[in-house]
């Protein structure tokens, strides 16, 4: 039986195919069956291609990692753990389409969620409709939200849970005029209103709202619209090379000179800060870039999974280009967080998902190798994650750490129920 | 005459064989290989569309996402109003339809590549419209279709079934009279004109009925994934009709399917092609079939079986 | 910022975009007017041309040098692309469509090589000026300093030019300039690379100024489409005026409208425009 098993998955050829089915058919039913010695499949939905290839790139390598790592330890309750990989594209459908593929042809046991919101949201239906375990990562408050179900966890911070925590400080700190310029879809409306809904309720004042659409390459023309005399802040909620592009022009224009400028979680955090336009800027992230600028309990730690993964301790990779690491820490994590989840439930097949399930409800974590980024705990409630996240600065060509959040000051109202 | 009602009775042959082999296909076929199916069926029916207008009434049309992603959100809005299935679909084929009645009236009158950058344009434009308005799309983040899951047989039952309706009635369009009368409007327009066939009336036909389908096909992803989003009307969907379409042979009701089978079925299954090659390769075999097989694959097909055929007849 | 400000920084920054603007919808329209083809893969050429400038940038250390070798490439490469629509040529839409492959086949390319992750080149040198207020770098002048110049040349070759007046020749009746003796086939060759070429430079020209990824091609190809098409297709200098205008409204409605709203706008305006053009036929 176990040998018709293995052709079905490898089988490329279409008239194979044929033949083959038919006997998968009767095989088929089986093909789950659980021993002690299959293997775990867990699948990854990464970006490998387009606008969100870098952060896929290195989720991929976070997840290999962790993979070899649980493996050489005994691997998850003494079965192996099996990694099979999507890339979704940075699309949508091509996403869920994926999502299909690594739940019906490649018999993902649980799958790791991509960065892109728009993704997992097109894939959350797929993991319902299957009742597979899903860990997105993208950020869109509706995935624990409205879209979500008892299937879907989520580590990571929302959008909402970035502003909730976030906003006080920069209102303390930075000042309560603030000139928003936004990248005009989904998640940077979405951005928007949780922070400046904040601020406003908080008595600050949202001076202006600048709407970019996507693909700009000229922003002169927004940056020129910014009320200098007015705001004491410019907040950039804007991602990859948009956010790039406007930081540099900003600073083209001199407008680092005339105001405080803050750039959102993603927008900075893959930009090299040597030139000289950066000194001073603002941002939040959920994982510092440098080695040194993480706490020190957590530092050892760190500095094993950075080795693991291949992140030196200045943020950059082996090319020496910079990365982006707000998120590739988390299915590093995730994999962990399964392995623990599936040892203590006593999961071992696809029925028993509703133990698993039980078990990361409302789950409390220490900061450990297994879990570099820090303490974080998830909400029984809609399965959203809190951690905490850092406030940075670019002094002297370089990113320090100027304030930590605590886990808990994340914590916004729930949207769901579950 | 005898000749054509010889490859007639082989066509028939062919078709039944292939309904027959894909009606049973859920028996033998895995979860995987059935949705894969589905997929092939509904992007041969979109490429379908693309076909029709184009390849036999000979209007260039990069606009086919347009009607795809208005079929997707009329299956979205028309179960949202209560509509049962069914209802659903026909309200999707009907706006659709509608949708390509005004604005292929509008547009049928521009020539050749002026024709081609109206729907080039209008496709980008109503991208941005629906990224846009996400109250009413849910921009790239999309909406999820109401509906319980029926199961991946059942889906594949319902797509078959509209595939072979639509694919027996185009046929049954393209060798009648109408079918006639836009080929010679694609061959030859003055001619055509001379003879006394208004060439806007039949273009209007044709991409009304071609947006039907394409909206048709929009509406059968958007229910059988359970979701639509903005990307639906990207024009790099129109793109896929097109390179389906000439693949598998233009002018032909068969070959959109046979580009869009074997495109997904690669997309797929051969990883080694999907991914950042993917781009490379359709567009060298895009250039490579227009300049040396112009016929595609059916085209192949076609002059296999006259080798075979001539042959045998001797 | 007050409106007079506002508005001589826009139509300043509209005018340095619409000289860029201005070389790609010239080079479309040469190649549209000699061989009625629409070129879609015209963004794709100006996406190599910037590329190549990050090679040449990577490699020898400095980004001038592109600026003469882009368009050499990028005009090899188009050169390419019309001799594989030369048998062809009669039938438009085939044409369009294998332009349309070469599009996707240099898109794809350059996802190949150079992967999706957004690469930067920074600017030649850092010298900046301040327009009304806000910093403004001088190799933005430069930029619309030399696409002027090329702009001027170009109209000196196609008005006094031997190979200007071949073109045009050729574009007004290639079967009686055939049966006079031009070589048909090689002026439209030429013809294709120097549209191929503007492109090039374009590219390179841009390269310091935007985030270059493998579609940045697609981005700035509807742009291009537009106001080629709103100057009316073939007309070389319509659409060089337009592209001014163009630049100019965008930066200033940017400044008191909504961009997107802008965009619609734009785009339906394109579209009226090709319904009532009584054109060249094809």
């Amino acid at each position: 039986m176990n040998n018709w098993d293995r052709d079905r998955h490898t089988r490329r050829s279409f008239l194979k195919g044929l033949l083959g089915t038919g006997i998968g058919l009767l095989t088929g039913s089986f093909s789950l069956q659980a021993s002690a010695a299959s293997p775990i499949t867990v699948g990854l939905q990464v970006e490998l291609t387009g606008g969100l290839s870098t952060y896929g790139h290195w989720h991929l390598k976070s997840a290999r990692a962790a993979a070899k790592k649980i493996n050489s330890e005994g691997g998850i309750a003494g079965r192996k753990v099996k990694l099979v990989h999507e890339d979704t594209e940075t699309d949508p459908a091509t996403g869920s389409r994926k999502m299909r593929r690594l739940v019906l042809k490649r018999g993902a046991d649980v799958v790791l969620g991509s960065q892109h919101s728009g993704v997992c949201l097109a894939s959350i239906p797929v993991s319902r409709r299957f009742s597979v375990p899903y860990f997105p990562i993208g950020e869109a408050t509706q995935i624990t939200g409205n879209r979500g179900h008892k299937y879907v966890f989520r580590t990571n911070y929302s959008v909402e849970a970035h502003a909730q925590s976030g906003y006080s400080w920069v209102m303390e700190n930075l000042g309560t005029n603030w000139s928003v310029i936004y990248a005009n879809y989904a998640m940077g409306q979405s951005a928007l209103k949780e922070w400046s809904s904040r601020l406003q309720v908080a008595g600050g004042n949202l001076v202006q709202s600048i709407a970019v659409p996507q693909g700009t390459d000229d922003f002169g023309p927004y940056l020129q619209k910014v009320d200098s005399d007015e705001s004491d802040l410019l907040f950039i909620i804007l991602y990859g090379p948009d956010a790039l592009g406007c930081v540099r022009r900003a600073e083209e224009m001199g407008l680092n000179n005339e105001l405080e400028i803050f750039g959102n979680t993603g927008s900075v955090e893959a930009l090299g800060v040597d030139f000289p336009g950066a000194e001073g800027l603002w941002s939040v992230t959920n994982y510092p870039r440098r080695l040194e600028e993480i706490p020190d309990k957590l530092k050892s730690f760190n500095r094993e999974f950075r080795e693991r993964v291949g992140l030196k301790s200045d943020g950059s990779g082996p090319g020496g280009s910079i990365v982006d690491a707000s998120h590739f820490w988390v299915p590093w994590e995730n994999l962990h967080l399964i392995k623990m989840a599936i040892e203590s439930s006593g999961w071992r097949e696809k029925k028993d998902h509703p133990r698993l399930i039980k078990q990361l409800e409302g789950i409390s974590l220490e900061g450990s190798l297994e879990h570099p980024q820090g303490e974080k705990y998830i909400r029984q409630m809609d399965h959203q994650g809190f951690h905490a996240q850092y406030i940075q600065r670019v002094e002297d060509g370089t990113l320090r750490i100027k304030k930590r959040l605590a886990p808990a000051s994340g914590e916004y109202e729930p949207h769901s129920s579950l | 005459m005898r000749w054509s009602s010889r490859a007639l009775k082989w066509k028939v042959i062919a078709f039944s064989v292939l309904s027959a082999y894909l009606a049973v296909l859920p028996i033998f076929a895995g979860r995987f290989q059935l949705v894969l199916f589905t997929e092939i069926l509904i992007w041969g029916t979109y490429a379908l569309s693309f076909d029709l207008v184009f390849g036999y009434a000979g209007l260039l049309s990069f606009g086919q996402s347009i009607f795809f992603g208005i079929g997707g959100y009329s299956i979205l809005y028309g179960l949202k109003l209560g509509f049962g299935p069914a209802l659903s679909l026909t309200f999707v084929f009907l706006v659709a339809c509608i949708a390509g009645l005004v604005i292929g009236a509008a547009i049928v009158r521009a020539k050749g590549s002026r024709f081609f950058l109206i729907t080039l344009v209008g496709s980008i434009l109503f991208y941005i419209l629906a990224t846009d308005n996400s109250w009413l799309t849910g921009g790239t983040d999309g909406m999820v279709v109401p509906g319980k899951f029926l199961g991946l047989e059942r889906y594949y039952y319902l797509v078959l079934g509209i595939t072979l309706v639509l694919v027996g009635l185009v046929w049954l369009l393209v060798n009648s009279p109408i079918g006639l009368g836009l080929k010679l409007i694609r061959d030859n327009r003055e001619r055509a004109r001379l003879l006394g066939y208004s060439v806007k009336k039949f273009r209007i036909l044709a991409f009304s009925i071609g947006a039907g389908i394409a909206g048709l096909a929009g509406g059968l992803y958007g229910y059988t994934t359970g979701f639509v989003s903005a990307g639906f009307f990207h024009w790099t969907k129109s793109a896929d009709a097109v390179v389906w379409t000439v693949l598998g042979g233009t002018g032909t009701v068969v070959g959109p399917f046979l580009g869009a089978a074997l495109l997904t079925f690669v997309k797929n299954t051969v990883s080694a092609l999907t991914g950042k090659f993917y781009t490379a390769t359709i567009g060298l075999l895009l250039i490579a079939t227009i300049t040396l097989f112009p016929d595609g694959i059916t085209g192949i097909l076609q002059r296999l079986l006259e080798k075979i055929r001539g042959s045998a007849d001797e | 910022m007050e409106l007079i400000s506002q508005i001589s920084f826009g139509l300043f920054n509209g005018a340095v975009w619409g000289s860029v603007l201005a070389l790609l919808s010239s080079g479309l329209n040469v190649v549209f007017g000699l061989m009625g083809t629409v070129n879609v893969a015209h963004g794709s050429f100006y996406m190599i041309g910037a590329f190549t400038s990050l090679v040449v940038f990577k490699g020898l250390g400095t980004f001038w040098p592109s600026l003469a070798i882009s368009p050499l490439v990028v005009g090899l490469l188009a050169v390419l692309v019309g001799a594989i629509i030369r048998p062809v040529r009669g039938k438009t839409l085939v044409a369009v469509m294998i332009t349309f492959g070469a599009m996707l086949t240099l898109q794809g390319s350059a996802l190949i090589i150079w992967g999706s992750r957004p690469r930067r080149l920074p600017l030649p040198f850092m010298e900046s000026f301040s327009v009304f207020g806000s910093g403004y770098s001088y190799y933005r002048l430069l930029v619309a300093a030399i696409s002027g110049l090329v702009l001027l040349s170009l109209w000196f070759l196609l008005r006094r030019s031997s190979l200007g007046v071949l073109l045009r020749a050729t574009r007004a009746d290639s079967q009686l300039s055939q049966s006079i003796g031009i070589p048909v086939q090689k002026v439209n060759l030429i013809g294709f690379g120097l549209g191929g070429s503007l492109a090039g430079l374009s590219g390179s020209l841009m390269a310091p100024l935007v985030s270059l990824t493998p579609d940045m091609g697609l981005r700035i190809f509807a742009t291009v489409f537009l106001i080629v098409i709103l100057g009316g297709l073939g007309r070389i200098w319509r659409a060089a005026l337009v592209a001014f205008v163009f630049a100019a409204t965008r930066s200033l409605t940017t400044a008191f409208l909504d961009p997107t709203k802008g965009l619609i706008l734009t785009f339906s305006i394109a579209i009226l425009a090709i319904l009532f053009e009584s054109g060249t036929g094809e």
